[in-house]
């Protein structure tokens, strides 16, 4: 391999992981922010996009570079085009973020929900699937990335219990629908986020093993998507 | 064996013996043949000045004589022939003297002709083969009448050729290969020490400074092998230097507080201590040598670290880590970066200041919280009394419906400040407790008592549950009444119309306990740590709203503190709040109690 392709390589993973803690980041705080009701919080996670963006072309630029310099084959061309697809879903999961802190900032100086919700444990699901499925990028690691589909089942049953709940409280108290309703959205956005985490770890399956396991058969892998 | 220094040197010695040899032989044969050719030579010429004085005869008769010279050859041993001083041939021994050329031009003969005598040692006209040739003339050196000569053939083919004896080349053999041998030996012998020497270089090389060198006869190897062994001892000596210098700046970077990473040009690990691969969550053992940003994903790491390169001089920054079951609110740590003196990297040191940041914000919260505090009442104080100036003509009745007003902001002002004295005074530990053994069921059922009042008016049910003996503790009785009320006034308070409050008092092995239990709103487990905070309140607006001044829990708890009991809570949102406060009992020598 030429050294100048290496050293590409090389920064290419550096950015899009400087992309994905970014992002990380970013999900953390909006998860912070929701359960602390902190308004502040919330806001600093909406400052953030920019740099999300910013990073997002950065990222790409740079694969097309790539792709159109070395002209990689086999392995390294799985990897760019993984990056690529990864690139865009750690986009899409950093504005599911600022969604995510946009609720929060209307959820924490109203009232709050009259019924007791737990988002602990949704959360801390959806938080370790993003850091693994970031994990398994970092170490190349289709066995952590098979992990993180598995999970995506879980999150798919909570956030329907969420529904469920939230389905009663609008219907008995007309005055917290407005309030349920952006609880809800906030239940989808995080499983939104844990979709993209299962397409990050299926981008990693590809990259490592060549292997396209999306839309298999097997529930365990590929849970059925229902927000799609 | 490979081509070593010893090999070198031999093939040397072999080639300078082997020329030695070659050359005593080539002077060897040289002197033997310069010896037989001169011996040849004086025998010929011996016998040629014998036939001169025949030879004038055998001119004179020229071919009629052939008889008696033949007879002389054969007597001679040796080829005659006379020669006439034209160069004419008159007699050959062996040839047919008329067929024979002018023989003026041989060397020999011209010699002999101009001085008397010649001779020449080459090849005859008709073979190669070498031959002695002297020439004699005859008659006298005026008047030559020509010449007589004498040739003899060489043993060997080629007489200038240097032949030799065997005995002399078996000599020169024998010395040689014992000159060899002796070389050989002689090599061997400075050979066996080099390799000694070398074989303990080699171990001091693996780092086996154990080894002891041999002491040698020669002076040279002796100095050598004194060298590698001071060598040996300074270089043990510098390396446990390092050694224990080394242990001494792990030990150091291990033992910090601060969590320390070093990461080279390339941002690849070189050292993270222990706190610091706690902080990051990273496996110390794995994250030395692979990219800092493979290891820990905190962006605001990775831009310090950049700024710290670009500008080339420390740099910090300040990160909040994500919230983990242990810390809710995340780790904050205090981020600094300065780059490495030789430029080849930078050192990170990360600072858990969560704690710091905590106080600070309890400390700021505090303030804010006093001053607000102390700003309610005074503001509708103000207000009232700017009414009552403004408007003479005021009914009596509204007049002491403000006046109530602002005597009841009064006491409220009264009471936040006598809370806040106190706890000042608790926390400066200015004043400790009086302590006297009372009857702690008296103080309990006297503040139930108390309580029970605004119980009734709230509708709320107020059970208290207090055992027949004495429960004796070692405290001050005002301390204790205010424990007891303080969290009695909290469980009314925060328990709507309809529900129940529990006090029980029992002695729970050497402790007195006491429990208050309500059905009220209960508290987030999230804050049950902080409730116990000055001022901090879960709702802010309803704890105002009941009259609290959001400093009675943190009495309650500073003062049980300082009679040596501990305070706990347990709680569920919108089941109820259970507080338990534990303290010693009276007359049992507990640390506790002598304190």
């Amino acid at each position: 391999m030429s050294k100048h392709l290496q050293h590409d390589l090389d920064r290419l993973k550096k950015e899009i992981l400087a992309m994905g803690a970014l992002v990380e980041e970013a999900i953390n705080r909006a998860i912070a922010s929701l359960t602390q009701r902190d308004a502040v919080l919330a806001r600093q996670v909406l400052e953030g996009d920019d740099a999300i963006d910013r990073k997002e072309v950065e990222v790409e630029d740079l694969c097309l570079k790539i792709l159109a310099l070395h002209q990689p084959v086999a392995g390294d061309l799985r990897y760019i085009i993984a990056v690529l697809k990864v690139n865009n879903d750690l986009e899409r999961m950093g504005d599911l973020a600022q969604n995510i802190a946009e609720r929060v900032t209307f959820l924490a100086v109203n009232e709050p929900v009259p019924v007791h919700l737990d988002f602990t444990l949704m959360v801390e699901l959806v938080r370790r699937m993003v850091g693994e499925s970031l994990d398994a990028l970092v170490n190349q690691d289709p066995v952590l990335a098979r992990r993180v589909c598995v999970q995506d089942d879980e999150v798919d049953r909570l956030q329907k219990q969420m529904f469920e709940t939230l389905q009663s409280v609008m219907m008995r108290d007309p005055k917290a629908v407005e309030r349920a309703v952006q609880v809800l959205s906030v239940s989808r956005h995080l499983e939104r986020i844990a979709d993209s985490a299962t397409n990050i770890a299926e981008d990693i399956v590809f990259m490592v093993e060549g292997d396209i396991i999306r839309h298999r058969a097997d529930p365990a892998r590929n849970p059925p998507r229902v927000t799609r | 064996m490979p081509w070593t220094q010893f090999w070198k040197l031999y093939l040397g010695f072999i080639l300078v013996v082997a020329a030695a040899a070659m050359t005593a032989l080539a002077w060897a044969a040289d002197a033997e043949a310069d010896e037989r050719r001169d011996a040849t030579f004086a025998q010929l010429e011996r016998q040629a000045a014998q036939l001169s004085s025949l030879g004038a005869k055998w001119l004179a008769e020229e071919a009629a004589i052939a008889d008696e010279p033949r007879a002389w050859s054969d007597f001679a041993g040796a080829r005659l022939t006379v020669i006439r001083a034209d160069g004419r041939v008159v007699f050959d021994s062996q040839r047919d003297a008329r067929t024979m050329e002018n023989h003026a031009s041989r060397p020999e003969v011209a010699a002999a002709l101009t001085n008397g005598r010649g001779r020449a040692l080459r090849p005859t006209a008709l073979t190669d083969h070498d031959s002695y040739y002297v020439a004699q003339r005859v008659g006298s050196d005026a008047a030559p009448l020509g010449v007589v000569r004498l040739a003899a053939p060489a043993e060997l083919p080629n007489a200038r050729a240097n032949p030799l004896s065997v005995g002399v080349i078996a000599a020169s053999g024998v010395a040689a290969l014992a000159t060899l041998l002796f070389g050989w030996a002689l090599a061997r012998r400075f050979r066996a020490p080099l390799a000694a020497t070398t074989d303990l270089a080699e171990a001091i090389a693996r780092g086996d400074y154990r080894r002891s060198s041999t002491s040698y006869e020669s002076a040279e190897m002796r100095r050598l092998s004194e060298a590698i062994a001071t060598m040996t001892a300074q270089l043990e000596h510098r390396l446990e230097m390092m050694t224990v210098d080394r242990n001494k700046v792990l030990a150091i970077l291990s033992s910090m507080v601060e969590g320390v990473v070093a990461v080279d040009q390339n941002e690849r690990i070189v050292h993270i201590n222990t706190v610091a691969s706690k902080l990051l969550d990273a496996d110390p053992a794995s994250a030395v040598g692979r990219r800092i940003w493979e290891v820990t994903r905190i962006p605001a790491i990775q831009e310090l670290l950049d700024r710290t390169r670009e500008r080339g001089e420390p740099c910090s920054a300040e990160c909040t880590l994500a919230a983990e079951p242990s810390n809710p609110g995340g780790a904050v740590i205090e981020l600094r970066a300065a780059p490495l003196r030789d430029g080849s990297g930078a050192v990170l040191v990360l600072n858990d200041v969560t704690a710091f940041r905590k106080l600070e914000s309890i400390r700021r919260d505090f303030v804010a919280n006093v001053s607000h505090e102390l700003k309610t009442p005074l503001t509708a104080i103000r207000a009232l009394v700017e009414t009552m100036i403004d408007d003479r003509e005021m009914p009596e009745a509204t007049l002491r419906r403000f006046l109530e007003k602002i005597r009841d902001q009064s006491m409220r002002l009264t009471t936040l400040v006598a809370d806040l004295l106190t706890l000042a005074r608790i926390e400066s530990n200015v004043v400790s407790p009086e302590r006297r053994t009372l009857d702690a069921r008296a103080i309990v059922r006297e503040c139930a008592t108390r309580v029970g009042a605004v119980c009734e008016k709230k509708q709320i049910t107020l059970s208290v549950e207090i055992p027949a003996e004495p429960v004796l503790a070692s405290a001050d009785e005002e301390s204790l009444r205010q424990i007891v009320d303080n969290l009695l006034d909290n469980a009314c308070k925060y328990t709507p119309s309809g529900g129940a409050v529990w006090v029980r008092l029992e002695r729970v092995a050497q402790n007195l306990e006491l429990t208050v239990r309500d059905s009220g709103i209960g508290i987030d487990p999230r804050d049950c740590e902080r409730v116990f905070e000055r001022f901090y309140r879960v709702d802010k607006a309803r704890s105002r709203e009941l009259g609290g001044t959001g400093l009675g829990l943190s009495i309650v708890k500073h003062l049980v503190q300082a009679l040596g009991g501990q305070v706990g809570l347990q709680s569920e949102l919108g089941r109820g709040s259970t507080f338990h406060v534990r303290l010693p009992l009276a007359g049992l020598d507990s640390p506790n109690a002598a304190a």
